[in-house]
């Protein structure tokens, strides 16, 4: 018998995997390092750091093109070490996953090149050094900063942040007490060639910027936020609130018409609610978006103040009430996640916090979808209930939550654990400070795992929790508030931090780490870095800056050593060794400068290191808000 | 025992649990079931074969890696490259030699060689400046000046060092 070479490669590649073609012809020509097949340069570039692709770039021609394939960035995509957006791979992401890649290392390299241990000493040779003012003080920044300002009209004074960020690309921009109440949106990457070092108004991105226009003249509140879709797709929803009656949700959308992009708002839902006073909290999941907003307690409609949940569907846009009983959990919700599978609510008392978990019912890809928006006159009706499916007890008290794994989202379901069904071991992981049972005063951080147990026909099904890894500080027995809200919030490789105000009268300041972006990472990335967002000072600010980052390293350290992604406390010893014999843990004082703003006004992307802000300035005798746009370039 | 012939007919007779590291050769013989037949590998010449097979000798009874635990270690897991002492010795071949191992264990495919191949010519790469790379792999530089300092310019962040 003789076995042909086409019967060979038939078969043995059974699963359709062709082998490549250029692999036969090259056998015979000279290999070389240009020449080899596409698929064993990619994995040669598996190796290799973002940088050193994209310098491979001025090789050749042929190399050239070869990292420019779209091709060439799924694979640094799916092979990449960073934390990634939960998203499945889709064919028209290409140049989106270029640029994240790039951006993100752009920022760890930014960050990486800073000043270390906070030593402001720096090295001129590496990057372009260029001065920005600090008060009286002149900072060296490593790399160049760039900084872009809006200005929003005068009588704009409200407390709420009238701004959110979209896909780190996308400023939106309302007027909260203007009388016309625009909605208007910046493209932040318009201008991207454009001289680094020039400080520029934003443009406009396109001709239409005023993306909408409100009906009822007012806005009292304007939230921005964002997922993906089970199916990978990137999703993010505007809600605003409108002259305290009516609650609005606009689709975001980005089509290309010709080369300029083109953003639409689309109303996708509205409620109309007398009792409606302010909008409390948004969290969007890849099935559902949940809005909590207070009832009652205004001017308008008396009463005492009441929470009320709204769930939308984003396939569907039907709503779902959540049936709670308030009586006999007069706890109230203190956060909302929104997981694939089940929307979390959690009730916080002081010395603990109650986890209900409602599950969604699986979406029906029959039902019609709305045409033009979904509009419900009275609240009280619903699509549907979802219904409480677990519940359980946290013997701490969890504030500052987010999820940072959902073992039911496609990406990150592993093939072993069966379709629909928890793993034993997998769960709902989230980040969460908490507050010890036993003693108020101690605050820890860390990551929480929550697994939701299957029910069988004796149990009711329930919650099982397990800290995986926590710190206190250690040597303060009752250490200062330290606040975050997210630590992965930008996938890069470290915690971003930042001083919530630091005032002269506010001595120990606490650190916020603001979810800009709802990526979520299959495993915690290890904290290489530390990013701590302060600006330079001098006397008491300069102590209070001495405190925060010795806090902060303090912290860093301690979240570093601890193995996350096991959660094992007997392999936790040995795993800190490991990491510790190759760890380097820098706080590097980031100089954007932050001074004066309080950390609710700061939407940061960790992941391309942009960063906005709102800052009062005086313009002409009276004071106006300023929103400004930081890009590390 | 399993007969290879190469494209240069060479015929090397080796034991079917060393041959097996190939997954190409593994799904053939469980196709074909007992043969004394010879395999022809048109793709891979005599001097090559030698070289894959002394690999494969090597890491005899080594466990094969299965494809479930591969998929997420190249999903998830940093990649490191460190190469072992033996393979770094192994693999320490001319440039020309290097890249038809690489093609061979791709052909044949052995993962874990192509893994140490292709981490040798990663390592190769690193921190070197374009013009060196170009040196090392002796490749013409077809850019005008022009050109060059445009993708240069495009590309600042990522070249100093």
């Amino acid at each position: 018998m003789h076995i042909s070479i086409s019967s060979v490669r038939k078969a043995f590649r059974p699963s359709g995997k062709q082998l490549s073609c250029s692999s036969f012809e090259m056998i015979q020509a000279v290999i070389s390092f240009e020449t080899l097949p596409e698929d064993i340069l990619y994995h040669i570039f598996s190796y290799l750091s973002v940088t050193e692709i994209v310098r491979l770039q001025r090789v050749s021609k042929t190399l050239k093109s070869a990292v420019l394939r779209d091709a060439t960035w799924f694979n640094i995509y799916r092979t990449s070490s960073r934390p990634r957006i939960p998203a499945l791979l889709s064919t028209n992401s290409a140049s989106y996953l270029q640029s994240w890649l790039t951006s993100s290392e752009k920022f760890d390299r930014w960050c990486s090149n800073g000043p270390r241990d906070g030593k402001m000493t720096m090295d001129n040779k590496r990057y372009n050094s260029r001065a920005l003012n600090f008060g009286n003080k002149e900072l060296p920044l490593p790399g160049v900063a760039r900084r872009r300002t809006v200005e929003l009209y005068p009588d704009a004074t409200g407390n709420h942040t009238p701004y959110g960020l979209i896909f780190s690309r996308w400023l939106i921009v309302t007027s909260i007490c203007s009388s016309e109440a625009p909605v208007r949106c910046f493209d932040l990457d318009a201008d991207k060639g454009n001289d680094p070092a020039e400080e520029a108004p934003l443009q406009l991105y396109a001709k239409h910027s005023t993306v909408l226009y409100t009906t009822s003249g007012m806005i009292f509140d304007l939230r921005c936020v964002q997922s993906t879709r089970t199916n990978g797709e990137r999703v993010a929803f505007v809600i605003l609130v409108e002259n305290f009656f009516a609650l609005k949700v606009f689709q975001f959308h980005i089509s290309s018409k010709g080369s300029q992009p083109h953003v639409v708002l689309q109303d996708v839902f509205t409620r109309h609610d007398m009792h409606l006073s302010s909008l409390r909290e948004v969290s969007l999941g890849p099935r559902l978006i949940a809005i909590k907003y207070a009832r009652g307690g205004t001017f308008r409609s008396p009463g005492p103040k009441s929470d009320h949940i709204l769930c939308l569907d984003i396939e569907t846009f039907t709503t779902f009430t959540v049936t709670h009983d308030d009586a006999a959990s007069p706890s109230p919700v203190e956060s909302m996640l929104s997981c694939t599978s089940h929307l979390l609510l959690l009730r916080a008392s002081s010395t603990h916090t109650l986890v209900e978990a409602y599950e969604i019912p699986p979406s029906q890809p029959n039902e019609c979808k709305l045409q033009g928006p979904a509009n419900d006159l009275n609240p009280n009706t619903s699509a549907g209930r979802l219904q409480r499916s677990h519940e359980g007890v946290v013997g701490s008290k969890l504030s500052n939550v987010v999820i940072v794994h959902d073992p039911m989202f496609p990406y990150s379901r592993s093939a072993a654990s069966g379709e629909g069904s928890y793993h034993d071991d997998e769960g709902v992981t989230i980040t969460a400070s908490f507050h010890n049972r036993t003693d108020d005063h101690k605050t820890f951080l860390g990551l929480v795992r929550l697994t939701l147990l299957p029910r069988d026909s004796l149990s009711s099904g329930g919650i099982a929790t397990r800290i995986l890894g926590s710190h206190i500080h250690p040597t303060d027995p009752s250490p200062p508030t330290v606040v975050m809200d997210s630590s992965f919030n930008g996938s890069t490789k470290g915690f971003v931090f930042y001083p919530e105000e630091v005032t002269e009268t506010s001595l120990i300041p606490r650190f916020r780490v603001r979810p800009a972006l709802s990526v979520r990472s299959p495993q915690p990335p290890e904290a290489e870095f530390i990013s701590v967002m302060l600006g330079e000072g001098t006397g008491e600010r300069l102590k209070k800056r001495r405190e925060i980052t010795s806090l902060v390293r303090t912290t860093a350290a301690s979240l570093r050593y601890t193995d996350f992604a096991s959660g094992d406390e007997d392999t936790l010893e040995e795993a800190q060794a490991a990491r510790r014999a190759r760890a380097t843990i820098r706080v590097v004082p980031c100089p954007l400068p932050v001074d004066g703003i309080s950390a609710r006004d700061i939407l940061f992307d960790g992941c391309t290191g942009r960063m906005v802000c709102k800052r009062p300035v005086r313009v002409a005798h009276r004071w106006m808000k300023r929103i400004e746009v930081w890009d590390i370039v | 025992m399993v007969h290879l012939v190469t494209s240069d007919n060479v015929e090397f007779v080796v034991d079917k649990e060393v041959v097996e590291r190939s997954v190409l050769i593994k799904n053939m013989l469980e196709d074909v079931g007992e043969t004394d037949q010879s395999i022809p590998l048109a793709n891979v010449s005599s001097a090559v074969l030698r070289k894959v097979i002394e690999y494969c000798e090597h890491h005899r009874g080594e466990p094969l890696p299965s494809a479930d635990a591969d998929q997420n270690q190249d999903e998830t897991r940093k990649r490191t490259t460190d190469i072992s002492e033996w393979d770094q010795k192994f693999i320490t071949v001319d440039q020309e030699m290097l890249f038809e191992i690489i093609l061979a264990a791709n052909y044949l495919d052995i993962k874990s060689l192509l893994d140490v191949g292709c981490k040798t010519v990663a390592n190769m790469i690193k921190g070197k400046t374009p013009d060196e790379i170009r040196r090392l792999f002796n490749i013409v530089n077809d850019f005008t000046p022009e050109e060059e300092a445009q993708i240069k310019k495009e590309n600042e962040w990522a070249e100093d060092r």
